[in-house]
């Protein structure tokens, strides 16, 4: 097992290629997995690259429309940069703990793929797209498509997350809502991103993500769209039956954090909430 | 003379700020080696085989059949093993201590032990008790017979953990013919005491040496004497250092809890008074019995809290199941209790339709008022001072009026409570018999010779100003070193909100005898014993008379939000008012004052603790939330002084008395919030989500 520390992001490519390694970010979610017992070093039993402090992937970036984001850009340093969303940042601002966001990654959270995953929920709703790259090849894939289920994703040994896309987006109306075991430093039991864009009070885009009650991020584009179009009133209209429609496609669990039917009451309660305040 | 309670820097900021305090992982000894349990992975069976691997050269393995004398840990109730012997009662339970040179070979040895277990059918539910008590105060039938109405409720309380910053740890050492102990504990005592039953030894043959303690919270008042045993084993034979420091894991899985209880009351109602209460309480013990006998008198003796109830007829049971022991936790039983009797005054007003308020006021203790087990409360009684400048700093009948409106989703609560200062019953004069040493050197500087613990709460500073204040001498002529048994003598476990009043007392007498004989130049040691004031009478059998030898008191408010979409409870103020006879230092009460009630709102609507067939599913810190500075609300503490004449310039106790009455408090807040009844703490989210539910179907 070999600790390697590359300085550029070719270095780490080159590396990455000649097999399967640990890609060490933040660490935040690795060394908490690998943690060994009492007074033993952790449990890592591949090459470990350490990413974090690879400077081509610390910038952030303007592009046509939209935003990319390094994939190793601190999620504290995000949190007070202008041109990141504000819906992104509220949903930052409760991530953790301060000590923490200082070296957790948006990359390392994509690539942890939690289904309580707290920036995913708003990466979904964003339509985030994730550039992967490899020595070979360049790949940009909606982050639906990288994750997968609890902790898997379609993420190659040979690649890594260098950016993440923010399409560019105006919404007239976002909510952000964690529901964690409590108010800071907590594991999300239920977390909601809204958005939505109002022309002449007619919805023109509608975006609907939830976390921790699903394999991965539920969001049903399908259901979305069906909204476009509308006039915000009959939409709130169909509050009920729009919550049903996600109640039947969600899978909450019950575990030590809470149980199905908590997580079912405040699915709907939150989506609920928001498209009330459509009326 | 400047006033005792104007407040000094902890005596031990420095050094625990700085990073120079020495905890027992601090400790880094020659060819220390290390030791590591192997528990059972059943909540009950049959031990059928062990089998040991061959061992590397320097590792060991102890078990039951290595117990030089008794395998149990000496205590009131000697059912607890050292080592599990033909069977294991709950998961976790040790089975086997492995000693190893290294961490790894420690840790691999362990894992290639295979134990071979015949399961056997465990019992989680309360079936057969290990404890019963009971006491009657009055004619409750009489009461119930002649009774308008009768009202009946059953509240529940679940389990919580310590959640000390430091888990348990200790190192143990051998060098001519002694076995010392190096620890995390909060009574150098009982461990030495423990360890003199399961040894069989000699009085000199063992040392029990206090390190620096992260944290303790009545989690390390007993089961540090069981490691303790465990680990002196291994050290004698080994005649090596030996350190036994638990992971949070472990220490989470099978360290004492605090007892979950169900608590059943009925009250008979005549002309819109409660003339009688009957109450009984079950406590979860788990699968020894341990202290559990007494944390359930404590609970019972909480019964009437602060009110007085003409008739009573109070019983309990403590009941064991295949779950991990539970024990010693701040409030000792009488957070249960005092959850169950304030919410029950609470519902018995709105029943009755009476303003719960009021209702609750027109029972309130009254000087001279005859206790529960009919004792008298002798001291002056400030509740209601204390109730009016509470509700006055927390506009309470405001809030309360406007938060009725529905759909606001606020609500406050209020609890009014007591604690009993030392420990129950008898227990000071007849168990403990408290011993305190105060010890001049050619210097004149002062040594306190005292088994008392500075866990935090800062015994260190007020017991070295209660002695400074009498000799008049400056703080750094007095020297308080960390407890060692070859060193002091035995003032008593740090524990039952017991040190500053009866430690800190019998060092204040100390100190006056020291004043008097005073001889410049000259060393030389004075010594006083702990006498029960004469006018204290308690019969242990029938559980009547004096139960504490002072009370102090307490008034919690707590304001909340709650959530409607979320049901997340948002804790947005918490004012409240103590008795504590007379605060040794204003600062460190603040401080008892904001950490008790953190842990005890906390424990009334956040902390959360279960098990599953026998194994606690909130496994480290990540599982069990305990409150961060964001959760806890601003908060407003008042100390008033009401001297107690057997104290140190008046003290009584401080440590417990701000956790009791938090749960309650908030638990009403949340009810009036909600529009629902509880019943059940901790009220959590998803408890409440159920009681919306429930209702709205
Ligand atoms: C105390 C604490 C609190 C937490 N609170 C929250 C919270 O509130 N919300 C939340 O969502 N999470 C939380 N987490 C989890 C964790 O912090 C996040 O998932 C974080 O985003 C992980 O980022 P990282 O940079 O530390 O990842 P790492 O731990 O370094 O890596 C995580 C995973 O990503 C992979 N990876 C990292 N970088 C790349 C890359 N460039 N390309 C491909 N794969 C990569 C790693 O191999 C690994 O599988 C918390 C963790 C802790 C310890």
């Amino acid at each position: 097992m070999r600790h390697i520390i590359p300085e550029t992001l070719e270095e780490a490519l080159h590396v990455i290629a000649q097999g399967p390694t640990i890609k060490l970010a933040g660490g935040t979610d690795i060394m908490v997995k690998h943690r060994a017992s009492q007074g033993l070093a952790a449990k890592l039993r591949q090459d470990v690259v350490y990413l974090l402090n690879v400077p081509d992937l610390h910038y952030i970036r303007k592009e046509d429309n939209g935003l990319r984001i390094g994939g190793m850009v601190p999620i504290e340093t995000l949190l007070h940069h202008d041109d990141v969303p504000k819906i992104l940042r509220d949903t930052l601002l409760d991530f953790a703990s301060p000590g923490l966001r200082y070296v957790a990654t948006l990359a390392g959270n994509i690539a942890n793929a939690s289904p309580a995953g707290d920036a995913l929920v708003t990466l979904y709703a964003l339509d985030a797209l994730v550039r992967l790259k490899s020595l070979e090849r360049t790949r940009d894939v909606p982050i639906e498509a990288v994750i997968v289920g609890p902790s898997q994703t379609t993420i190659q040994d040979d690649e890594l997350i260098e950016s993440v896309f923010l399409p560019d987006a105006s919404f007239t109306h976002t909510e952000w809502r964690k529901v964690g075991t409590r108010r800071a430093d907590a594991i999300s039991k239920v977390a909601f991103t809204g958005c939505v864009t109002l022309d002449n009070d007619i919805v023109q885009d509608i975006r609907l993500a939830f976390g921790a009650v699903f394999k991965t991020v539920y969001r049903n584009r399908s259901l979305e769209k069906a909204l476009i179009g509308q006039h915000r009133h009959d939409v709130v209209k169909q509050s009920d039956a729009l919550c049903e429609k996600y109640l039947e496609n969600i899978a909450p669990i019950d575990d030590q954090r809470s149980n199905a039917s908590y997580r079912n009451t405040v699915t709907k309660n939150l989506l609920k909430a928001f498209i009330e305040k459509l009326s | 003379m400047k006033n005792i309670s104007d407040s000094i820097p902890k005596v031990d900021a420095h050094e625990k700020l700085s990073g120079s305090a020495k905890y027992v992982s601090d400790y880094m000894l020659e060819d220390m080696h290390y030791a590591k349990t192997v528990r059972s992975p059943h909540a009950k069976a049959k031990i059928k085989a062990i089998h040991i691997p061959t061992l590397k050269p320097g590792v060991h393995v102890f078990g039951a059949k290595d117990i030089p004398a008794k395998n149990h840990v000496n205590m009131i109730f000697d059912d607890w093993p050292v080592f599990a012997e033909e069977t294991v009662n709950h998961v976790g339970e040790p089975v086997l201590l492995v000693v190893a040179p290294d961490r790894k070979l420690l840790k691999e040895t362990v894992d290639a032990i295979q134990v071979e277990y015949d399961p056997l059918t465990p019992e989680f539910s309360l079936k057969a008790f290990a404890v019963h008590k009971a006491f009657k105060k009055g004619d409750a039938e009489k009461a119930f017979s002649e009774a308008d109405e009768i009202i009946e409720e059953t509240y529940e309380t679940g389990y919580q953990e310590q959640a000390y910053i430091e888990p348990q740890g200790f190192i143990g050492t051998y060098e001519d013919g002694k076995t010392t102990l190096i620890g995390s504990i909060q009574c150098p005592y009982y461990v030495k005491n423990a360890l003199l039953v399961t040894l069989g030894c000699a009085e000199n043959e063992v040392q029990v040496i206090q390190a620096e303690v992260g944290g303790a919270f009545g989690g390390k008042e007993e089961f540090p004497s069981l490691m303790a045993c465990q680990l002196a084993i291994a050290v004698r034979t080994l005649k090596k250092p030996i350190k036994m420091i638990y992971e949070r894991e472990e220490d989470m899985a099978v360290t004492t809890k605090r007892h979950p209880s169900k608590t059943r009351m009925r009250a008979a109602i005549k002309d819109g008074r409660v003339q009688a209460i009957e109450a009984h309480v079950s406590l979860d013990a788990g699968a020894y019995t341990g202290l559990s006998g007494v944390v359930l008198s404590r609970a019972m003796l909480a019964v009437s809290s602060a009110y007085t109830i003409p008739n009573l007829d109070v019983s309990g049971h403590a009941y064991i199941t295949n779950t991990v022991p539970n024990g010693a936790f701040r409030g000792f039983g009488a957070p249960q209790m005092i959850f169950a009797i304030e919410m029950f005054m609470h519902h018995i007003g709105k029943a009755l339709g009476d303003d719960p308020y009021h209702f609750r006021r027109k029972h309130l203790v009254k000087q001279g008022d005859l206790t529960a087990t009919a004792g008298i409360y002798r001291d002056p009684i400030l509740m209601d001072k204390m109730i009016d400048k509470a509700t006055a700093m927390a506009d309470y009948h405001k809030k309360v009026h406007a938060y009725n409106a529905p759909d606001v989703y606020r609500g406050i609560g209020m609890s009014w409570f007591l604690h009993g200062c030392g420990f129950t019953g008898s227990g000071e004069a007849e168990h403990i018999k408290s011993k305190v040493r105060l010890r001049k050197d050619e210097a004149n500087r002062v040594h306190i010779l005292v088994a008392a613990v500075d866990m935090g709460q800062g015994a260190k500073t007020t017991l070295r100003k209660v002695v400074a204040h009498v000799l008049k001498l400056p703080l750094d002529q007095v020297i308080f070193d960390n407890p060692d048994t070859d060193r002091v003598p035995d003032s008593g476990p740090t524990v039952a909100s017991r040190t500053a009043m009866i430690v800190g007392g019998l060092l204040a007498r100390a100190a006056e005898k020291l004043k008097t004989s005073w001889e410049d130049g000259v060393a030389y040691t004075v010594e006083e014993q702990y006498k029960q004031p004469d006018y204290i009478k308690w019969d242990e059998d029938t559980m009547q008379g004096d139960a504490y030898p002072a009370y102090s008191w307490g008034v919690n408010i707590v304001e909340v939000a709650v959530d409607p979409v979320t049901y997340q409870v948002d804790v947005i103020g918490i004012w409240s008012v103590y008795d504590v006879g007379k605060a040794l230092d204003e600062r460190i009460i603040m401080g008892q004052a904001d950490g008790g009630q953190a842990q005890g709102v906390a424990y009334g609507y956040l902390e959360v603790m279960a098990h599953k067939q026998g194994v606690l599913q909130h496994k480290n810190m990540t599982d069990y939330i305990i409150p961060t500075s964001v959760d806890m609300a601003p908060t407003e503490n008042v100390v008033i002084d009401n001297p107690y004449a057997f104290g140190p310039y008046g003290a009584k106790g401080a440590g417990e008395l701000s956790l009791v009455g938090g749960a309650p408090a908030v638990a009403q807040a949340i009810e009036q919030a909600i529009g629902k009844k509880i019943c059940k703490i901790p009220a959590t989210p998803e408890h409440i989500e159920e009681l919306m539910r429930r209702e709205s179907h």
